[in-house]
């Protein structure tokens, strides 16, 4: 594993702020990403995403079980969007692993299934794999 | 009521169908037996009027052949050879062989001695048919007498002279039967009469007269009348048709006084003339001028060899009604026992549709004793091998497990229960160290720590406190199912004015308004329904619109065996597809950020309910507010 390069940009998206924060400071400690952006809400990150010079992410971080809009649902509005952030990668956090949810996530073009917190050697892990897919 | 007859209990449709099949089965077999009978009847009448026939015709048939004995007699005796040969050879007459005088004599005994011999003659053919000898009983009919030779007449241009006069030696013609006439005038009163007559011969075979005898036949008929039983009727008719004979005797030889009287018009279904008769069994035809049903036999019977119009016809009848008046009488005395039968038949039905109903019945009952009870029941037939008996075996077997299962379920319940109440218990403890550490970081050292970790602390803060209103909910929701419900009477008014006043500070904070109009007094568990009416409140107060002043209102609605109550609130609503979800535990729908609240609040509300035996549902349209109704049944189920 070679030096790792910095990420642009990281969303996080989760109905419960006291993660976003934990998961915000943990990439934070990494060094690696310039800026990382946090969603309360679902839809209001579909917004994010729907302005007409959309922003640059690298990586998605999407929580399953949230009020109103939840993960999935997310999904499939996402996919829907006519400028895609390339390249984009999905991350999918949750406090419950399901096998079912984990396969729904997968066809959804989601990367990706982990549970829920997210750790400094995890985060490493993905984007060493994130890099080394695209080279 | 109408339930009952849609579906009738098994004892009535089993004796249903006893009853139907006898009586179906009884009226079958009657029916036939009682039809065979009939025929029976029918067929024996008919032997007997045909045999009655028979002797009529018979009778007639002898007495037609006497007079033509007596007629022929007459005609080879030897005064009628001497008065022969005294016209043949005139003058040689003696007084030793005066033949005329020796025939009169022979008539006038023979009418002597046959009363209804009316009129014995000698026609000769001389003379225009001149009367040589003439014995009579003028008058009504009187004595016997010969007539003297001034008052003889010429017969030469009648019917029966002529009939006479073509047939050969030995041979008899008989009239028609026609109303005996004197001097031309039918005689009164009528006498029906017939009669016979044979010509004779000289010796060179040459025609010389006819021999005549007239003979009274009522008494006759009156006699064959009387022959046949007593309800048979007799008609004798001529070839015509016009009766000769009619039990209304005024029919009798109406053609005679210009108004005929015919057997056709009268049975016009019956005899056909020209035809012989039927030979082989009496037919069924009806009166012209009535319906009723006869029975009949006729047959025509030739009695002139020379003129097939001298016939007469003999009809025997009887009315149906008479011939089947036996067959009624058996009818009569058959009805009350075959219902007699039909009523044991019945009874034993009815025993025996019960007697295959009890089991099943006493089944039901044992089953209802222990739905009602929840005690096994003592199934009555359970050694019996017959499909009742299977039933409750099976049925006692499946009590028997249900019992088991029961007991092994509310062990593992109960188990549970303890276990939630255990584990959430234990898990306070750990909470307060952390929650009493946390405080003293936040006072003592807040303020060397960065921004960053004050925010952690603030988490940790929070977290914690969310975790012991969690485990405290927890608590009450595996108490609850600990419990057992105390029934008190509890004025529900007191009992929310408690609530209000506990929850002023919130509802001044939220400038709310919670208004109530006359809740009742319910026997109910009060504790848990404090907790119900707060939760509902609480919740009515928590999921409010921003800028929108909250409005509550308590409603109570009396219905068939239960109290309905109802919360509405002008707050957020409720989607309809998440109306049932809300009730389940840790079911959320919002952030904690947004609404606070553990997800069991509802789930208790539930339970509390569940536990009275009421129901509790929600009517809500997002935005527009929320009504939470719940029923409680009155008296309460225990």
């Amino acid at each position: 594993m070679g030096e790792l390069k910095k990420l642009k940009e990281v969303v996080l998206i989760d109905d419960c702020e006291a993660d976003n924060f934990l998961h915000s400071l943990v990439i934070e400690g990494t060094g690696l990403v310039e800026k990382v952006t946090v969603f309360d809400w679902a839809i209001d990150a579909l917004e994010y995403f729907k302005s007409p010079t959309p922003p640059e992410v690298d990586l998605i971080f999407l929580d399953i079980n949230m009020p109103r809009m939840d993960g999935f649902q997310f999904l499939e509005e996402f996919k829907k969007l006519e400028f895609l952030p390339k390249p984009f990668v999905l991350i999918m956090l949750t406090t419950s692993i399901l096998e079912g949810d984990k396969q729904k996530f997968q066809e959804l073009g989601g990367k990706e299934y982990l549970g829920k917190p997210l750790t400094e050697e995890t985060f490493l892990d993905i984007v060493a794999k994130l890099q080394s897919d695209q080279a | 009521m109408a339930n009952l007859l849609v579906h009738p209990p098994l004892r009535t449709k089993v004796s249903l169908l006893v009853i139907v099949l006898t009586v179906l089965v009884a009226s079958i077999i009657t029916t036939w037996i009682f039809q065979q009978f009939d025929k029976e009847l029918v067929a024996r009448k008919s032997d007997q009027l045909s045999t009655d026939n028979l002797i009529v015709e018979t009778q007639i048939k002898v007495h037609l052949e006497e007079i033509g004995q007596n007629v022929l007699a007459f005609a080879g005796m030897p005064p009628v050879r001497e008065i022969i040969r005294e016209s043949r050879n005139p003058g040689t007459e003696t007084a030793e062989s005066d033949g005329k005088a020796q025939l009169e004599a022979i008539f006038l005994q023979l009418l002597k001695s046959k009363t209804n011999y009316l009129q014995a003659r000698l026609i000769g053919v001389e003379d225009s048919g001149k009367e040589l000898v003439r014995v009579d009983r003028p008058g009504t009919p009187g004595k016997a007498r010969v007539v003297p030779d001034a008052e003889l007449q010429s017969k030469g241009g009648t019917e029966y002279f002529k009939n006479a006069a073509i047939i050969k030696k030995g041979e008899v013609s008989f009239s028609n039967f026609e109303l005996n006439r004197e001097n031309g005038a039918i005689s009164k009163p009528v006498i029906p009469v017939v009669r016979a007559s044979t010509p004779i011969f000289d010796d060179n075979d040459e025609f010389f007269g006819i021999i005549i005898i007239n003979v009274n036949v009522d008494e006759l008929f009156h006699s064959l009348s009387r022959l046949g039983r007593e309800s048979h009727q007799l008609y004798i008719t001529n070839a015509r048709g016009d009766y000769l004979f009619h039990p209304d005797s005024h029919k009798a030889f109406g053609f005679e006084f210009g108004t005929p009287f015919t057997i056709q018009d009268e049975f016009p279904k019956w005899i056909t003339l020209g035809n012989n008769g039927n030979r082989d069994q009496a037919i069924r035809f009806t009166r012209s001028s009535s319906k009723e049903p006869y029975l009949g036999y006729w047959r025509r019977y030739n009695f002139d060899t020379h003129s097939s119009d001298k016939a007469l016809i003999f009809a025997t009848s009887d009315t149906l009604t008479s011939v089947l008046e036996e067959s009624r009488t058996v009818k009569r005395e058959a009805i009350p026992i075959i219902i007699m039968i039909l009523l044991v038949a019945i009874a034993i039905g009815l025993v025996f549709a019960s007697w295959i109903a009890r089991p099943i019945s006493e089944i039901h009952h044992a089953m209802k004793l222990y739905r009602e009870t929840n005690e096994v029941p003592k199934l009555p037939v359970t050694n019996s091998w017959d499909e009742a008996g299977q039933l409750a075996f099976t049925f006692s077997s499946l009590v028997k497990e249900i019992n088991a299962r029961n007991l092994e379920l509310s062990e593992t319940n109960r188990e549970l229960e303890r276990f939630a109440y255990m584990t959430s218990h234990d898990l306070q403890e750990p909470l307060r160290t952390i929650t009493s550490y946390v405080s003293v970081l936040d006072k003592n050292y807040r303020d060397s720590l960065d921004p960053k970790a004050q925010k952690c602390l603030e988490f940790i803060t929070s977290s914690a406190t969310r975790m012991q209103a969690l485990i405290q909910d927890l608590l009450a929701l595996t108490k609850l199912g600990n419990s057992k419900i105390e029934f008190v009477e509890t004025p529900l008014e007191t009992l929310v004015d408690e609530i209000l006043e506990d929850l002023s500070a919130m509802i001044g904070q939220r400038n709310a308004r919670v208004t109530y109009t006359s809740l009742p007094v319910l026997e109910c568990d009060p504790a848990q329904m404090r907790q119900l009416f707060q939760n509902l409140i609480v919740n009515a107060l928590k999921y409010q619109k921003p800028d929108v002043t909250p409005e509550i209102t308590l409603l109570a609605t009396p219905g068939d065996k239960e109290w309905r109550l109802s919360i509405a609130d002008n707050g957020i609503g409720i989607d309809k597809q998440y109306s049932d979800q809300i009730f389940d535990v840790f079911r959320r729908l919002h952030r904690k950020e947004e609404y606070s609240g553990t997800g069991v609040g509802l789930a208790i509300c539930k339970r509390i309910v569940n536990l009275h035996g009421g129901r509790i549902w929600v009517e809500s349209e997002p935005g527009k507010g929320s009504t939470f109704h719940f029923t409680i049944p009155t008296p309460p189920v225990r």
